[in-house]
């Protein structure tokens, strides 16, 4: 017999001392590589986006986007592997947004872009200050978020100004622990001495403003002054000693117009208090059955890049349990908003006893369907298997995290496939007793199936290559599991073909003795399968019956895409302990407002039995998750922006998912809560796939702005007319109320003041002046002191209007002039936010998508429809494009963009792929079978998987998203590898010029239980996965996929054999 | 802005205990005080009782903070008459004055000798008079006697005449002299309170300098302001003050003088019971100088926590909730401005009636 690679490798290694060697080695290296691997939340996927930040003072909107942006897009355009440019103008500034392809390096990409920008230095505009660069990146994502807030019965003696000084303190003290990288504090207010001018008394007294600053300034500084010689030895020398206090300050006088001496505290009111940030931190949490709430102060904590979350964050926490009692006051109560170390782990965990749990069922069964011995060699087979994965991941660089734990759980069901084909094999050799010794028949038996196996395995590997290609965000996703699951294939290959059979024979040495040989041939799962596939064979136009059975039942299956019984989906949504709510109130709103909306929103949210704690975030943004870095959410920093972190209670004690609960709360959102005009609310779910903009987002071009807008405001109006279309918002937004002041000329002329006088006093006043800080010694913060207006005089009225910007020298002597004697006050709109993407400007309509559908596909169907319908008027209708920006900007154009890009791109490059891996399959098995035809043979049972996985998912409510396709690719691969094992078994067994059909009942009953078993494992290790909200379509797909696919393929090989090749023998039977 | 329907409270009310009623009854003629609209109380099943208000969009004077110098509409100054040596100051700043009233003396010795130069310029003229009388006497008599001619005594006759206009003139020039001397003395010029009286004694004072200013006629608050926002300023416009010691919580204007001196007008106020002792002192003023809106709220409505101002918010289905605002202080005691935070139509609950 001809042995192949697997029958030598099996002859080598079943005798071989190495072979138990190798094994220890394997095991050891494997729990290595558990130990050591990093454990992380979110897959470190680098996509660099690059902000240029650049201040254009005084230039509108439409202004800045001439003279910065453009420009700058052309810039960084220049860059190599620079994939999009966005640009945002505002009144005043403009944010460029450099996004690299993925996979670049971030260090790499910010570095070219600061030669870029530095090379063109000499082309900024005069007045435009130096662009501002920042690259945030995957590892600057916080892992773990600290909430510090005051318990509920100590309440009264926290104010979020000490909360701040002590998340300072336990900053510095996080810091400490290794591998921690970027922290920030979110909320909280630092202590200032503030000197609050009254513009009365500044009047009263004849100070102008600019004095005041100026005395304190002056009387603030300390430096060092040279050296002088004193009693023979070098001093230095230093002039000025710092202020100390409110009430020092207080006493300094200051110069007034007649030149009586005031002091500051005559003018001013010196405070030393809370500065008056326009941002406020909130926490809301259960207590004593009610909700307590109080300020909080959020600590947020990155790690450096490659490091392990899991022991990150446990050292972060449990360095902050060691300063309990000495940093961390009893009464002050740190909560762990988010710990990604912990989350990992769990997930981590999870896959380890799911691991655990489809290795012992498939033991069970093996136990069940073969054997005890055999059962125990599948039990060291398959851990070391996973081991063997694990440490390759590993050495590969990849991480766990919920994207490679896909890849991970994904390959339970497949990786022990070749080790049960071949320890079946050599059980039923060894029950044919037919004289060999165990070693002959052990390795004739792996020999026998070797080659099939072999072609099984890179067919597997062949199916799952493909989505290593996917370009675009959801390539990083889709890579581990090719990489993880083909590395599997392979290592389960190996592990099969050396393990198992050494493994069998040291086993079975004692059942030796015992004698084999009651195992009948095929069994009574071959009976079964004999008494079903004898008349489906029976003639050739039952086959042809059966075939066109199956055929139309697939056909049928497929069919329920179409009428949306199963929906599609990217990618489900994970449970999460965690939800977020954004708000926008209209541009102006004040942070009372978008606190009290907050508030409202918070209010909504308490009522669901499921929220623990909600964190209300106004005017600042909640410590930023992966989405919120694509979404750019960590520079949301205006009165008018805020948002509500949820959190849940712990998975396993609720009965709703995250996303249930986020569509309740959505609802009760619709119902209770009445936003102003223009304010918007969306709640986020962290989405398992790659972040986006917006699930429907259409990105609209036109001629003009007028157009554009106008086409935007009625695209607007359609995606609401859309019910499960959620949280339309548009990129324009409400312009913003502004309050010009200018100079009034012939004033100034007349008192002779100068320009700058009058701006530098109204900067000072409106924007405030640091004027430095007073030292407090070790260990305490320097505070700063500051000029500024309290925010009880912020409103412009005549009090404001009496603050002394300037002395003018009249002939009745030196006199105070007011801002209101010089400077006009008018009230205007800004200009509207202006986007640009890849140079060509462009307005956004976004929404989600809730409830019935959730995929971006239907809401862009249903939208296009509208679109169509709608009476667009003097507007000409706009044109729909799928991808790819307008070539032609005359015409106003509707892009659809967001989740459906990522989608497009995926299913583009997947599906061309497989293509490939298809085309791939079929040279392997013309490798095997040396025949054209036969590997059509062997490709068709493919699409009878469909059958199963879509009744699978009609039953189970489920939609059909990239996992279940996922699982379709893979399904692919199992069943080639079951059809050409039951191909090559005929085509063995036909050499003997037995009838057809005899050989083909004799190859399906012999096969079927290996079939079986392998299907039945498979099976397994999808179905401890069928409850998990993101993996449960890759379940379904394996679980009702092979259920269907196996019990046809085993009938309709043979069936097509009978048809494509009928001897027109009848069975002897 | 734009005014929120939700936050109307329509329902109509429902019966009441009696005094719970009453205790409405005053809270709402309180609110009606402080110029905000009165709601209907709520149905039962809302847990908000007590008073409540509707917050509403007031027009209130843009006030502009000015200051008011005390001083006496007039002022008097004692000057020296003469230079010299200021001998004797009789009052100290601060000290009540009448009319006529010796504040000073100044003197110059130089007249005392110049007087006795006089003086005996007026003995010598004298003892030349007492001669020339004698000689006339002798004269005469030798020419009753035919001795001398009548020539020699018309001669001798009107040396004696000169004689005695010599010791006329030269007792005037003595007394002109004495008078001078006394002229030192400087008298209070008017009633009033001295103001300043800083020349110490001993010093020299030329004619004409001042030794000590003196408050003339009733005080009055004076105050100056840009001209474009006198527009304003009405004769009798009753102005707030901003100075609880003065005793006196408005003042009343009497004057707006007609030139405009550096951009600036200038104006008199009067107000009950201003005392001259606190003479330059400067008094904040807030003039209306035109219109604004503002949300005003009496303060009995904020709950301070952690620092935050808060006000309880009727929510449309009944419930209270805490609503964030930034207050600045309102036009009156117990008012506070609510610059952010509430919207026209809100209805808030006074919060110790919940609670």
């Amino acid at each position: 017999m001809k042995l192949g690679l697997s029958g030598r490798l099996t002859a080598a290694a079943i005798a071989s001392p190495l072979t138990p060697l190798f094994l220890i080695a394997a095991i050891a290296m494997g729990l290595l590589a558990v130990a050591t691997i990093p454990r992380e939340e979110e897959p470190q996927i680098s996509v660099p986006m690059i902000d240029i930040m650049v201040r254009a003072d005084g230039l509108k909107a439409p202004d800045a986007v001439e003279l910065v942006a453009k420009p700058l897009e052309t810039i960084v355009k220049s860059v190599s592997d620079v994939e999009h440019v966005y640009t945002q103008a505002d009144d005043d500034q403009v944010l460029v947004t450099a996004r690299f392809k993925v996979g670049v390096d971030p260090d790499n990409a910010i570095i070219r872009i600061h030669e870029k920008i530095r090379a063109n230095f000499d082309k900024i505009p005069v007045g435009i200050p130096e662009p501002l660069i920042v690259a945030r990146g995957i590892s600057d994502v916080p892992i773990v978020v600290l909430n510090l807030s005051p318990r509920p019965g100590a309440a009264g003696r926290w104010n979020d100004q000490a909360l701040f000084e002590i998340a300072g303190k336990l900053r510095d003290e996080v810091a400490k622990v290794d591998n921690v990288g970027l922290t920030f504090i979110v909320g909280g207010r630092p202590e200032e001495i503030r000197i609050e001018p009254d513009p009365g008394r500044l009047s009263a007294r004849g100070v102008p403003l600019g004095a005041l600053i100026e005395t304190v300034r002056q009387a603030n500084r300390a430096f060092p002054a040279g050296g002088l010689r004193d009693g023979g030895k070098a001093v230095e020398v230093a002039a000025g000693q710092t202020l100390q206090t409110a009430q020092q300050i207080g006493l300094l006088t200051v110069p007034s117009a007649n030149g009586d001496p005031v002091y500051v505290k005559d003018v001013a009111n010196v405070v030393q208090a809370p500065r008056e940030d326009q941002a406020r931190v909130w926490r809301y949490a259960r207590a004593n059955g009610g909700w307590a709430d109080a300020p909080a102060v959020s600590l947020a904590i990155a790690k450096r890049k490659g490091a392990n979350a899991v022991l990150v964050s446990e050292a972060i926490l449990k360095k902050v349990d060691s300063l309990k009692g000495a940093l961390l006051p009893a009464n002050l109560q740190v909560s762990v908003a988010r710990n990604y170390g912990e989350t990992a782990n769990d997930k981590a965990n999870e896959l380890l006893f799911h691991l655990a749990l489809a290795t012992l069922t498939i033991v069970g069964l093996i136990a069940f369907a073969i054997g005890l011995r055999e059962a125990l060699v599948t039990a060291i087979v398959i851990p070391t298997t996973i081991l063997l994965t694990l440490f390759a991941s590993n050495l590969m660089g990849y991480t766990i995290n919920r994207v490679s734990l896909f890849a991970l759980i994904f390959s339970i069901g497949i990786l022990v496939d070749d080790a049960i084909v071949m320890i079946e094999n050599i059980s039923r050799h060894w029950a044919m007793n037919d004289g060999r010794s165990r070693h002959q028949a052990a390795i004739e038996a792996v020999a026998e199936v070797g080659n099939p196996t072999v072609v099984a395995t890179l067919t597997v590997v062949a199916a799952l290559l493909p989505m290593l290609f996917v370009s675009g965000l959801m390539g990083p996703y889709m890579a581990p599991i090719p990489v993880n699951a083909s590395a599997a294939m392979v290592f389960s290959f190996f592990v099969a073909v050396v393990i198992a059979p050494w493994l069998m024979v040291r086993l079975a040495r004692k059942a030796l003795a015992a004698g084999g040989g009651e195992h009948a041939q095929e069994g009574p799962l071959g009976r079964l399968y004999r008494r079903v596939a004898g008349p489906i064979i029976a003639t050739q136009a039952n086959a042809w019956r059966f075939l066109i059975l199956v055929g139309v039942a697939t056909l049928a299956a497929c069919a329920l895409f179409a009428t949306k019984t199963v929906t599609v989906k990217l990618l489900p949504f994970d449970n999460k302990s965690e939800l977020q709510v954004v708000l926008d109130m209209p541009e102006g709103s004040s942070l009372e407002a978008t606190q009290r909306t907050l508030g409202q929103i918070a209010e909504a949210a308490k009522a669901l039995p499921e929220v623990q704690t909600a964190e209300a975030y106004a005017g600042t943004a909640a410590p930023f998750n992966f989405n919120g870095l694509v979404r750019h959410y960590y520079l949301r920093n205006r009165p008018e922006m805020g948002d509500l972190q949820i959190e849940l209670s712990a998975k396993n004690k609720r009965k709703r998912a995250s996303h249930a609960i986020a569509l309740d709360l959505r609802r009760r959102l619709a119902a209770q809560l009445a936003l102003p005009a223009g304010a918007t609310i969306k709640v986020v779910e962290a989405p398992p796939g790659p972040p986006v903009l917006a699930t429907l987002l259409a990105e609209i071009y036109g001629p003009d702005a007028p157009t554009r807008r106008a086409v935007a405001d009625q695209v607007k109006t359609l995606f609401k007319t859309i019910p499960y279309v959620v949280d339309v918002d548009d990129s324009r937004g409400q312009p913003r109320p502004r309050l010009r002041m200018t100079p009034v000329r012939d004033r100034m002329e007349y008192f002779g003041l100068s320009d700058r006088e009058v701006f530098d006093s109204i900067a000072a006043a409106l924007g405030g002046q640091r004027l430095g800080y007073s030292h407090r010694g070790e260990l305490r913060s320097p505070i700063e002191i500051a000029v500024r207006l309290p925010q009880s005089n912020r409103t412009w009225d005549q009090r404001l209007a009496s603050m002394p910007v300037a002395l003018a020298k009249t002939p009745q002597g030196p006199r105070v002039i007011e801002l209101g004697e010089v400077a006009q006050v008018s009230r205007e709109d800004g200009s509207p936010h202006l986007f640009r993407r890849d140079g060509r400007d462009v307005e956004m309509v976004t929404g989600e998508l809730a409830g019935r559908y959730e995929a971006p596909i239907y809401g862009m169907l249903d939208v296009d429809k509208a679109i169509q319908r709608h009476d667009w008027g003097a507007l000409s209708k706009p044109v729909i494009r799928l991808n790819g920006q307008p070539e032609n900007e005359t015409r106003p154009t509707v892009l659809w963009d967001g989740e459906w890009e990522i989608t497009w791109v995926t299913f583009r490059d997947m599906g061309a792929a497989f293509g490939v891996a298809i085309l791939g399959i079929y040279f392997l098995v013309v490798a095997q079978f040396g025949s054209f035809r036969l590997p059509l043979v062997i490709l068709t049972p493919i699409p009878l998987t469909l059958v199963g996985i879509v009744l699978g998912h009609v039953l189970l409510g489920a939609p059909f998203t990239a996992t279940s396709m996922i699982g379709f690719i893979a399904l692919a691969g199992i069943i080639v590898r079951n059809s050409i094992l039951l191909v090559d078994f005929i085509r063995h067994a036909q050499g003997a010029g037995r009838p057809l059909r005899d050989v083909l009942l004799e190859a399906g009953a012999i096969r079927f239980k290996p079939i079986l078993l392998t299907a039945l494992a498979a099976m397994i290790g999808a179905a401890v996965i069928l409850f998990d909200p993101i993996f449960q379509g890759l379940a379904i797909s394996l679980l009702f996929g092979l259920a269907s696919s196996t019990l046809l393929t085993v009938l309709v090989i043979p069936a097509i054999y009978v048809v494509l090749r009928d001897d027109g023998q009848r069975l002897d039977a | 802005m734009p005014s929120r329907p939700h936050t109307q409270v329509g329902r109509p009310p429902v019966a009441r205990p009696l005094n719970r009623v009453l205790a409405l009854g005053v809270a709402v003629l309180l609110s009606g005080l402080s110029g905000c609209g009165p709601r209907e109380p709520a149905p039962q099943a809302a847990p908000a009782v007590g008073e409540r208000i509707q917050v509403r969009i007031r027009i209130i004077d843009d006030q502009k903070p000015v200051a008011a110098v005390v001083t006496p509409r007039d002022m008097a100054e004692a000057r020296a008459r003469i230079g010299g040596a200021l001998v004797r100051l009789n009052v100290k700043a601060g000290d009540t004055v009448h009319r006529g009233q010796v504040l000073a003396v100044v003197s110059d010795p130089r007249i005392g000798y110049e007087t006795r130069g006089y003086e005996a310029q007026t003995r010598a003229a004298e003892a030349e008079n007492t001669r020339a009388q004698s000689d006339l006497t002798r004269t005469r008599d030798l020419f009753e006697h035919g001795v001398y001619a009548q020539a020699r005594l018309d001669q001798v006759q009107a040396a004696a005449r000169a004689a005695d206009a010599a010791v006329k003139a030269a007792r005037a020039q003595r007394a002109a002299s004495a008078e001078s001397g006394a002229q030192g003395a400087i008298l209070a010029p008017s009633d009033g309170r001295v103001l300043r009286a800083d020349v110490p004694a001993g010093s020299v004072v030329s004619p004409g300098q001042s030794v000590a200013t003196l408050t003339s006629g009733p005080m009055v608050l004076r105050l100056e302001i840009p001209e474009d926002q006198s527009t304003g300023l009405r004769v009798g416009q009753v102005i707030p003050l901003d100075a609880a010691d003065l005793g006196a919580a408005t003042a009343t204007v009497i004057q707006i003088y007609p030139a405009v001196t550096a951009g600036r007008v200038v104006a008199d106020l009067t107000a009950a019971g201003l005392k001259a002792d606190v003479v330059g002192r400067r008094v904040a003023v807030r003039v209306a100088v035109g219109r604004r809106s503002a949300l005003l709220i009496p303060t009995r409505f904020i709950i301070t926590r952690f620092g935050v101002d808060y006000v309880r918010l009727l929510a449309r289905d009944g419930q209270v909730g805490d609503a964030p605002v930034q207050l600045a202080p309102g036009p009156q005691a117990g008012e506070a401005e609510v610059l952010s935070g509430l919207a026209s139509g809100d209805v808030l609950v006074a919060p110790r009636a919940t609670r």
